[in-house]
Parts: structure tokens; C-alpha cells; sequence
């Protein structure tokens, strides 16, 4: 049963993903929707990474929320050093960091 | 002097090297999905290849909470499947550079087209000149991530009992994520596509089916074109 549901899951994503390749072959996207995609980074992660950082339970939580410093050090450190592994240890330091002496 | 073509292998290794950094975020958060999947009370061969047969992260730890939560099947499919919605997003950002390639590739590359590997291939498409192997450089990101994917759930289902859950190793997607959208804030609409897609997101974060990603990332993406073209209509008037 469960791996049904998982092979379920798996040919959804992979439609997605196949989505407008196949659909569209070598034929050029229309001009209009090449202009949104040019946003599609910002857009994409922001969404992504709102809720990560700024919710606890579904709930939006700002007091009493280590996520929130710990990560715009790493933002800090994001934008100046432009380095990866970097920006990730900044933020998991910062966020245990944060843990260890706050609670 | 230009610089000549990048071959096959060349393409492959820049994108194993570019994609090998992001590993850090990635392996613990495969650890993690290990640990959830099992705990949710999945067989550990069905936790294993859901690595391989799903192969989207943030979408397999939600169906590792949907299992734990007692969820309908159809409705963890349907979730799952909503969820990988935005990567049709970046299937429509590669017919461009993938259009022309057989079905055998077209299909094996989509199947490697994850958030991580397609923003690093798609900043190497973007900012570098086109050359006849460029798509060898996702199959080197997209394996990259594959390989690292697959040999995290393993270690998390083997190991990650002992992980203590206060170590917040969940954390590390966000962190990968802001380290890829740094370099992508380069003007004002960027911004605006930004601000937009995260209140949006927060504000519509209990809508049933988790839709709030796709319909926040499909908002940002507009405000950010919306504001291109105010912008160039008042440099226009002077």
C-alpha cells in the first residue's frame, strides 16, 4: 500500500518536472512567460524559506524564535562572503549558539 | 582569443564542483527525512527508495508527516504532487536550453531537476556562453545531488536514531537556500518578486493541500515583472 502512494508521489513529481520539456520539445515558450521566469529565483525561495524561518507549529512567531537572528546572520554572511558552506555553518552556530545560552 | 568549447567532461565536472558546496546543507537534511521516515512508521526499504523514486526533499519529509498523521493515501499523493508543483516552474526555465535534446535525455534530466541542482545549472546557462554540452553540466549537479541524496537517507535510517532532534539539522534547507538567492537580488523588481512571494507564503500557509508555495512563488514572479515594466515606463517618460 505505502508504495503505491510513494510511486504515486514519484510519477507526480516527475510529471512537473517532465511537464513543459515534453510539452514543449524545441519549440520556443512564449515571450510573456520566459519575462516571469526571469523572477523565478527570488519568488521560488522566498516562499520557500518564509514559513522555514518565521513560523513555529503553522503559527507565525517572532518573540522567542532562535531561527529568526540565527538566520539573518547567515543572510549577512550570505551576501557578503557569496560562500555556500559558509552561509550554512554561520546559520547552524548561530541557531545552536542561540539554544545553548537562551534556554 | 575566446575561450574554446567546453567539453562533455568538462561541462560534467563544473557541475559536480559547483553543486559539491550545497552538500553540506543537503546531507544532514536527507539524515533528517531518514530519521522522520522511519519514526513515522514506514517500512526502512520504502523510507530508502523514497530517495530514489520521489527524489524531492522538502516533499518526502511532508509525506513522512502525512504517514505519521494518519493521512489517506490519495491525499498524501495529491500533496506530494502539489508540492513539486514549482518544478514545473523550472521545467518551463529549461525548454530553452533542453528543448532540442532526444527524449532519452529529456527525460533523464527531468527526472535530476531539483531545487538544487537546477539554480546552480541554471546560473551556468545563464551567465556563461552556450555550448553544445551545457547539459552535461545539470547531469553533473543533478547526479551530484542524487548520489548525496541517496547516501543521506541510507545514513539516517542506519544512524539517525542518535541524532538528538534538538540539533535543528532541518534548519539547514533554509540556510541553502538564502545562500542561492544572495547573488540573485540584483535590482529593485527582484526585490519586489521577493517580498511578495514570502508575505504571500506566510499569509497562505493554511490553505489546504499546501498550495502556498506554488501560489506564492506564481505571485512573486508576476509582482517581480509588474515592477520591470513600471520601472521602464517611468525611465521612458525621462
Amino acid at each position: 500500500m505505502i508504495w503505491i502512494v510513494i510511486i504515486m508521489a514519484g510519477l507526480m513529481t516527475f510529471a512537473a518536472r517532465y511537464s513543459m520539456i515534453g510539452l514543449f520539445g524545441d519549440r520556443q515558450i512564449p515571450a510573456s512567460m520566459k519575462r516571469l521566469l526571469g523572477y523565478i529565483g527570488p519568488a521560488v525561495m522566498a516562499a520557500i524559506i518564509a514559513p522555514e524561518v518565521l513560523t513555529v507549529d503553522g503559527i507565525i512567531t517572532i518573540m522567542d524564535n532562535p531561527r529568526i537572528p540565527a538566520f539573518i546572520g547567515a543572510a549577512v554572511v550570505a551576501f557578503l562572503s557569496r560562500n555556500v558552506p559558509l552561509t550554512i555553518l554561520t546559520g547552524m552556530l548561530l541557531l545552536w549558539g542561540m539554544e545553548f545560552f537562551f534556554s | 582569443m575566446t575561450a574554446p568549447t567546453p567539453s562533455r567532461s568538462e561541462e560534467f565536472l563544473t557541475g559536480i564542483r559547483e553543486e559539491a558546496p550545497l552538500l553540506i546543507g543537503i546531507f544532514p537534511f536527507g539524515m533528517v527525512f531518514g530519521v522522520l521516515g522511519l519514526e513515522a512508521g514506514m517500512d526502512p526499504l520504502a523510507v530508502f527508495f523514497m530517495s530514489s523514486i520521489v527524489f524531492g526533499g522538502a516533499s518526502q519529509v511532508i509525506f513522512a508527516q502525512m504517514v505519521s498523521a494518519g493521512t489517506s493515501g490519495i491525499i498524501i499523493a495529491g500533496t506530494v504532487g502539489i508540492v513539486n508543483l514549482r518544478h514545473a516552474l523550472y521545467s518551463a526555465s529549461m525548454v530553452q536550453y533542453l528543448g532540442h535534446l532526444n527524449r532519452g535525455w529529456r527525460i533523464l534530466l527531468s527526472y535530476l531537476l531539483t531545487d538544487e541542482a537546477f539554480f546552480i545549472s541554471l546560473n551556468r546557462l545563464e551567465t556563461r556562453p552556450h555550448g553544445p554540452y551545457q547539459h552535461y553540466h545539470l547531469l553533473g549537479t543533478g547526479l551530484t545531488l542524487w548520489t548525496c541524496w541517496q547516501v543521506a537517507t541510507g545514513t539516517g535510517i542506519l544512524i539517525g536514531a542518535a541524532l538528538p532532534p534538538s540539533l535543528g539539522l532541518g534548519f539547514a534547507i533554509p540556510l541553502t537556500f538564502m545562500a542561492l538567492l544572495a547573488p540573485m537580488i540584483r535590482h529593485k523588481p527582484s526585490v519586489v518578486a521577493l517580498i511578495t512571494a514570502g508575505s504571500l507564503s506566510l499569509l497562505t500557509q493554511n490553505l489546504p493541500w499546501n498550495t502556498s508555495v506554488i501560489i506564492a512563488a506564481l505571485a512573486g514572479m508576476i509582482a517581480g515583472a509588474l515592477t520591470e515594466d513600471i520601472l521602464r515606463k517611468k525611465d521612458g517618460r525621462g
